[in-house]
């Protein structure tokens, strides 16, 4: 048995191991390194586009709203983007709160 | 010349409307542990504190009779009130009246300025949540080696010597997997000693494995063990303002337990192993955490292993040395893991980052919630010039802690080595 292994384990150990593959075992732990590591870098360093794109929006418009106009937001991006803009969000909750629902066994119409 | 002097309160009420949302859906999937963990399950908030009920014990009033003519047991199941107050987590940006006047000559200094600090306090406000859910409230950071010069001190990760006594036990690096300058950074403005006494503002830093060192402005007093902290803008709140995390509710200590003392009932106690020495991760001394901890779990309560990256490679090769088959599993999309097969099912080994160095932390994800006041989100305001200054200030908040309603069903070992 390998120096790894502490005696206490030793009631673990496989005699004969049947489709056992010890490169197999370090590609999955590689893998799910690699896996993992992305996916944290990706909650330190990236944002999903669309909360990219929203934060674009809005320090373009408190570019524009504190030197070059008066305009509220709505009708600087105009109505059909900003009602995209809230409208999205509302759906998606909507959406969610109905899944959650149906999940709960919630299945009522109320309206 | 600008086309008006203020025009911050249709900025802010644009931000809240179309980024907050966004924001506060974001930070909770950018936060590995909230992702996970159930909100305000069984809380209730009263002024400023959260309280759980919990069952302690058994039902006294359930015995069998020696025959029919005996007395019945008067008895009821008990319960305590577990409470943990509010911690204020909090992230600012300014953009100075500078910055934004300069952005009338089309250079788009307020547009990149705001766009940049939107985000990076979007991101880094979700990674100072994920340190605080694993640590114990006491806010110790690093411990001081010593002066290295007025205004320099050299950091190592906390040991037993640490000089704040109320902190859950530490033992020192045991894999090296945290390097002590790791949650510090620029700006940030440090307490060193007992309740932070002394205090400097970070201007550099300079990060080794086992010692790293920080440069503070002033001539702050440093002595060896002394504990470093993070303090507000006042300078005060070493120790008392962050969230009770998992090294608190699963310590190996007997203080009390979100105002309860940890004797008032067995379920308070944590299952742990591996306090008296340093210690190589074995999978027996694994399953039987993990099999104390199921005795205390409910039917169908999720277990997962979070471990660093030294444990985590080890506990690897250890399933390979034993010649076992290794499983891929996966906690929530993205974030996979190893399967640990012990008595009761399978349960997930998986990597974190932020686990303290030598921890393999049990944790059953339903006997924790994440109190809240309130979602977090910008604060309300309309003209926020700062005072005194010619800045506007924008100000995220999240008032909330972390709360274990079952330590026992929980556990840890520590010092585990490679």
């Amino acid at each position: 048995m390998s120096a790894v292994i502490q005696p206490q384990d030793a009631k673990y150990f496989v005699d004969n191991p049947k489709d056992f593959n010890p490169q197999r075992n370090k590609t999955i732990v590689e893998e799910t390194v690699k896996e993992t590591t992305a996916f944290f870098e990706k909650l330190e360093g990236a944002l999903d586009n669309e909360a990219m794109d929203r934060i674009d929006i809005v320090g373009t418009y408190g570019r524009y709203r504190f030197n070059r106009g008066h305009k509220k937001f709505r009708d600087y991006v105009g109505r059909e983007l900003y009602e995209k803009l809230i409208g999205e969000k509302i759906l998606s909750k909507i959406r969610t709160l109905g899944a959650a629902d149906r999940l709960a066994g919630k299945t009522k119409i109320l309206l | 010349m600008a086309a008006t002097a203020f025009g911050i309160a249709d900025f802010d009420a644009a931000l809240k409307e179309v980024v907050q949302p966004y924001i506060q859906d974001n930070i909770p999937s950018q936060t590995k542990l909230l992702q996970v963990i159930k909100k305000n399950d069984n809380v209730e908030f009263f002024n400023d504190g959260f309280f759980a009920p919990v069952r302690s014990n058994r039902h006294g009033g359930v015995v069998n009779l020696a025959n029919d003519k005996a007395k019945l047991r008067t008895g009821s199941a008990p319960t305590i009130r577990l409470n943990v107050s509010q911690k204020i987590l909090t992230g600012t940006f300014d953009i100075s009246d500078v910055v934004k006047k300069s952005s009338a000559n089309d250079k788009g200094a307020v547009e990149s300025a705001m766009t940049f600090q939107m985000k990076t306090l979007k991101t880094d406000f979700a990674k100072n949540i994920n340190r605080q859910y694993h640590s114990d409230g006491y806010g110790v950071i690093a411990e001081a080696a010593g002066s290295v010069g007025a205004g320099t001190l050299s950091v190592v990760y906390p040991t037993a010597s640490v000089d704040d006594g109320r902190v859950t036990p530490y033992y020192s690096a045991v894999n090296y997997d945290i390097k002590p300058t790791k949650y510090f950074a620029v700006g940030q403005a440090i307490g060193i000693g007992t309740a932070g006494a002394d205090v400097g503002t970070i201007t550099a830093i300079t990060g080794g494995t086992a010692q790293g060192t920080l440069v503070v402005t002033g001539a702050p007093a440093i002595v060896a063990n002394d504990s470093v902290y993070l303090v507000d803008g006042d300078e005060t709140g070493a120790g008392t303002s962050e969230i009770q995390g998992i090294r608190l509710a699963l310590s190996e200590g007997t203080a009390d337990y979100a105002g309860t003392a940890r004797t008032a009932s067995e379920v308070l106690s944590p299952q742990f192993a591996g306090t008296a020495s340093n210690a190589a991760l074995s999978i027996n001394d694994m399953e039987i955490v993990y099999m104390s901890a199921v005795e205390f779990a409910q039917e169908g309560d999720r277990y997962a292993w979070f471990m660093n990256k030294s444990l985590y490679t080890k506990y690897g090769d250890l399933l390979t040395a034993l010649r076992r088959t290794i499983n891929k599993t996966e906690l929530v999309s993205g974030w996979s893991g190893l399967a640990f097969e012990a008595g009761q099912g399978e349960v997930g080994v998986f990597l974190d980052f932020d686990t303290p160095d030598g921890d393999a932390v049990l944790l059953n994800l339903d006997t924790w919630t994440v109190c809240q006041v309130a979602e977090m989100g910008f604060v309300e305001d309309s003209a926020p010039r700062r005072s005194d200054y010619i800045t506007f200030q924008k100000v995220f908040s999240w008032y909330t802690n972390l709360l274990c309603v079952a330590p026992a069903a929980n556990g840890r070992l520590v010092r585990r080595t490679r």
